[in-house]
């Protein structure tokens, strides 16, 4: 096409007599010519003088030192791309809004000299008809705001509003954002995420999958070296039970399991939470719901008979097993008059990791009056300094009012002058005291009125402004009387490190606050140091990888939100590999395995259905096969307590141990006490080994005493295939220590097709190099064909050996279908450990059923096989909280 | 892409048959301002004949791409740019200039660098250190251990000087 005159209002038009190329180049010749003296002022005569030589050098100095600065300005650099990575926005490059202040000046000459449009049609100015049609709706809706009735009418409703035993309706948004929140709700934070992660539609809710910037690594050393690393979860869903203590009790025990400890004495009485696990009512071990957090409120009036005061509860459960839990609490509470409030949308949560978690939080949680050092605000002014939450005592939680952090912006702590010493001694004194356990007041984070109060008495931004405004400049707004006071509950969580020996895994604090206050909390948080990143659900699910926990939904596909999950999940990576083209993607039937070519199963999932099908399950076997035969323990003849995690130094200890096979290691009879010294460590009543805490200890019930009330489950007849469910890691330990016991009580009336469906959470680690994917397939070693059998052996000994195999004898048959035993939920390179693991979980019946031998069982070797690639790598298991 | 490497050659030019006037202190020798009329483009064509001289047309060819970033006549300072594959063939080539417009002259290298800026660094603590030795010499006697290193500096590559200049003799 021939060039026809230039259209005016595209870009490079307005430079009409140089081309932009031209300007750019002279502006680079400028930039780039070092300026020169006039010979004339610098000479005399033709002689040189002192006076004349030093000017000129000054000169050329100067001169150079221009040239070095405007050489480098003129790098072909606009304003908005010398922004940090971190504070750049999106249309920076139009809009001189989106750039920091110090850089706007020449951002606008930038754009002006460029030719930028800055102007869209959105925001162009309107004329004619458009605008006096704009006119009229803007003075009808001031009119209209003049007759501010809304607040009336939202107060009636409120004072009617039944909110026991029903669903809770998301907030009413903004009218201006209402249509974009049709079929989501978007969290308190939203609009600060959306200009800085990546957001997806989850459980109805808008969250951050992951922040725009580079992340991966950031996440990690954030929550494990150096700064704290925070997540908006309010979509997190609340529930509050309310009635007798004797009648909540009920509800819980119905629920939860009898070895677990929300029934604890100190959870009971309100001063520690509980992590423990949601089950079908009665039907522990079977039908697990999902992981809760269970928080009591302190008791209101202590003068009521202990079991027939009024107590409330609250527990924190994962939005995809919400509905699930809720259908169960129902009918559970109905009858002994508990009341279920659905507190969704009306609770939200932070949560903070990382060794500056607790500093960013002291930061930005002033509470409203500090009073003795024993209380909860006492408490929590002494934590400073603490790195790491889990090292509080399990369960750990304050409850107190803080004060409204937009008036201490930015926040800040004081300068702290006490040496590292004092402030070990400081917090070694209170968590090993923790006089919490002793003053926790009932919280207000359960008093609707508390709740209702904080939010109305929230200050618009303007009103804070102008406080601050007026206060002695360097100091914070004095407080008033009507300052809002917000309930918040903090809680401490430990993230237990499964392997031994590693320092502990950082644990996390939890705030608990009224939904309106999130938004505030949230932006004191991430303003409170620079060293504050935030997380989407990516970095959630790596963050509980790396410290080998279970994330809930996608680690627990043994319940109804972790088969939803991976079918989901399925489907995406099935939408995935359909875009691809044929020569790209994985064909999975001509998949090499061995001598068979074919995937095992559905390539996009883990097909637990395909693993657990009922073909090769011999229910007449399989009750006598629980007998764990007792060859392995007798080759341990030299190592004394093989736990799981010794087995690494099992390999690698030079000795006799060398000829024994590393897999029938970590057989030990003496092991049977295993479970319960578990228990024991993770019991919120018993003083942790190495704090003495001041408080009597408890004895509680240990891990199988209980009768098992109504776990004699009916296998469903018409349901040939039973879903996969999860037996509880306590129980799977207590086998693994004492094989030949029979099965525990829980276990041993469970109907053995049942029985046959159930799964078990497990870690794995590989002796060499390897890093698992998600999907990867888990074998046992080949147990039809020795020879291949002897050859993975011959693998196994190499590695304790400590010789490295050369990569030609690496690749050996993976063995057949008959042998998968699991699968692999998470699986990528461990940034925490150094090397690849994975997050699975095998099959009970394929591991310890139809007779096989413990010693292939319990030495917990396995092969691990990638979806859609032949080559198997030699791993370990072992089992996972 | 291949990137096209090049070096940046940190020049002097000395004038040392002009007499020594007499206002000047003998702690810089040497140092005399270029005439006005020396100019990047007179250097340029300066240094040019010069390399078609060594070393014929494949010289001038060769280096052709050479170019003078800067130069002053008042301090005789200036910075050239040459392709990485040839900068030896330019230096020997100043080395071997003999006078410059009609003024005897030696010319010295006194940085090679690869980038511009470490050559204007370099150029810019030269002129620093003229100043402190001329201010010092004028007001108290501190330039001596200066004058010392200074005496190094202009031995050796005055020295080559000297060498290419019986060479062309």
């Amino acid at each position: 096409m021939p060039p026809s005159t230039p259209n005016p209002r595209k870009r490079g038009a307005a430079t009409m007599p140089i081309s932009g190329h031209e300007r750019k180049r002279a502006k680079l010749h400028d930039a780039r010519t070092i300026a020169v003296q006039n010979t004339e002022q610098a000479l005399k005569t033709g002689e040189l003088d002192v006076p004349a030589f030093i000017k000129s050098r000054e000169f050329e100095i100067e001169a150079l030192q221009n040239a070095i600065k405007a050489s480098k300005e003129s790098s072909n650099k606009r304003a908005f791309q010398i922004v940090p990575r971190d504070m750049r926005r999106r249309t920076a490059s139009h809009n001189v809004k989106r750039v920091p202040k110090r850089l706007r000046p020449r951002a606008t000459r930038e754009m002006q000299s460029d030719n930028t449009p800055t102007v869209s049609a959105r925001r162009r100015k309107p004329s004619g008809s458009l605008r006096l049609r704009k006119e009229t709706a803007r003075k009808l809706q001031t009119m209209a705001k003049k007759k501010d009735i809304t607040a009336k009418i939202l107060a009636k409703i409120s004072g009617g509003r039944r909110t026991e035993n029903v669903l809770r309706q998301p907030p009413r948004a903004q009218t201006k954002f209402r249509k974009r929140q049709k079929h989501k709700t978007w969290l308190p934070t939203h609009v600060w995420h959306a200009k800085r992660a990546k957001m997806i539609v989850r459980w109805r809710f808008a969250v951050a999958e992951t922040p725009t910037e580079k992340s991966y690594r950031v996440a990690h050393r954030a929550s494990g070296m150096r700064g704290c690393i925070a997540w908006d979860e309010s979509y997190y869903s609340t529930i509050m039970l309310r009635g007798k203590e004797r009648d909540v009790k009920g509800v819980m025990k119905a629920l939860c399991p009898k070895d677990g400890n929300p029934m604890s004495k100190k959870v009971v009485a309100g001063t520690r939470a509980s992590d423990t696990f949601a089950y079908r009512a009665g039907r522990y071990p079977l039908g697990l719901i999902a992981p809760i957090k269970v928080i009591w409120c302190a008791p209101e009036d202590s003068e009521a008979p202990l079991e027939d005061r009024i107590r409330k509860l609250l527990i924190r459960v994962h939005p995809s097993a919400f509905l699930e839990l809720w259908e169960e609490l129902l009918p559970t509470a109905k009858p002994l008059k508990v009341t279920v409030e659905d507190l969704r949308f009306e609770i939200g949560s932070i949560e903070v990791t990382g060794p500056d978690a607790t500093n960013s939080l002291l930061a930005v949680l002033n509470p409203t009056d500090a009073t003795d050092e024993d209380s909860p605000s006492g408490v929590w002014k002494n934590l400073r300094g603490l790195t790491n939450p889990s090292s509080l005592p399990l369960g750990a939680y304050l409850s107190f009012d803080v004060s409204d952090p937009r008036l201490r912006d930015p926040p800040r702590l004081p300068e702290d002058r006490r040496r590292l010493e004092e402030i070990q001694e400081t917090i070694f004194k209170v968590t090993s005291t923790w006089s919490i356990d002793r003053t926790q007041p009932p919280s207000s984070l359960f008093s609707r009125e508390a709740r209702v109060a904080a939010v109305k008495s929230q200050s618009s931004q303007k009103k804070i402004n102008k406080r601050r405004g007026e206060a002695v400049p360097g100091e914070h707004p004095p407080p008033l009387p009507s300052d809002p006071r917000i309930p918040i509950v903090l809680l401490a969580t430990r993230r237990s490190s499964s392997e031994k020996g590693v320092s502990g895994a950082i644990g996390s604090w939890t705030i608990l606050l009224p939904w309106k206050w999130v938004q505030p909390v949230w932006y004191g948080i991430v303003h409170s140091s620079s060293n504050v990143k935030f997380g989407g659900l990516d970095e959630l699910r790596q963050i509980n990888y790396e410290n080998s926990n279970r994330h809930f939904p996608d680690d627990f596909p043994g319940t109804k939100a972790g088969i939803a999950e991976e079918l989901r999940k399925g489907v995406e990576r099935k939408e995935w590999w359909d875009k691809r083209p044929k020569g790209k993607r994985v064909e999975w039937g001509s998949v090499k395995i061995g001598n068979k070519r074919g995937e095992v199963g559905d390539g996009f999932v883990c097909d637990w259905a395909y693993l657990l099908k009922g073909k090769e399950i011999d229910i007449t076997q399989s009750d006598d096969s629980m007998e764990l035969s007792t060859d392995a323990t007798e080759s341990t003849k030299s190592i004394a307590s093989t736990r799981t995690a010794a087995f690494m130094s099992a390999t690698e200890s030079t000795g006799d141990t060398m000829s024994i096979p590393a897999a029938e290691l970590d057989v030990s009879i003496e092991n049977s006490t295993y479970p319960e010294s578990v228990m024991f460590s993770m019991d919120i009543d018993k003083p942790s080994p190495n704090i003495p805490v001041i408080s009597s200890s408890i004895p509680t019930p240990t891990l199988f005493k209980d009768t098992p009330t109504a776990t004699t489950a009916t296998p469903s007849k018409q349901s040939q295939q039973p879903h996969p469910w999860i037996i509880p890691s306590s129980m799977v330990r207590y086998i693994l220590a004492a094989p030949n016991s029979p099965l525990p009580k829980p276990l041993a009336t469970v109907h053995p097709t049942i029985l046959s469906a159930g799964i078990f959470s497990i870690k794995l680690f590989f002796p060499q190099r390897s890093t698992p994917t998600p999907r990867a397939r888990i074998y046992s070693l080949p147990t039809n064909s020795p020879a291949l059998k002897a050859k993975w052996r011959t693998v196994m000994s190499q590695k304790s050996r400590g010789k490295r195999p050369e990569k030609a004898a690496e690749l050996l048959d993976v063995p057949g279908e008959e042998d998968l035993i699991g699968f692999v939920t998470t699986g990528d390179f461990n940034l925490k450990e150094g090397r690849g693991t994975g997050v699975g979980a095998l099959s009970w019946q394929k591991v310890f059923g139809r007779g096989k031998k413990v010693g292939e069982a319990v030495g917990k070797a396995c092969i691990v096989r990638d979806v859609g690639s032949g080559i198997g790598r030699l791993a370990y298991w072992e089992v996972i909280d | 892409m291949v990137r096209y490497k090049a070096r940046y050659l940190l020049i002097t030019i000395y004038y040392p048959t002009e007499p020594t006037p007499s206002s000047s202190n003998p702690t810089l020798p040497f140092t005399h301002p270029s005439h006005p009329s020396l100019t990047k483009q007179s250097l340029s064509n300066l240094i040019r004949d010069s390399l078609a001289l060594q070393f014929g047309d494949y010289g001038a060819g060769a280096a052709g791409n050479m170019a003078v970033k800067y130069f002053s006549p008042a301090t005789s300072t200036g910075i050239i740019k040459v392709s990485r594959a040839h900068y030896r063939m330019l230096w020997a080539s100043l080395t071997f200039i003999k006078e410059v417009l009609g003024r005897g002259a030696v010319v010295t290298v006194v940085r090679v660098s690869g980038t511009i800026k470490k050559v204007q660094i370099e150029a810019t603590r030269r002129a620093k250190e003229g100043i402190r030795r001329a201010q010092g010499v004028g007001g108290e006697g501190v330039g001596l251990d200066v004058m010392d290193v200074m005496g190094d500096d202009d031995d050796d590559e005055g020295g080559e000087g000297e060498e290419s200049e019986g060479l062309v003799g």
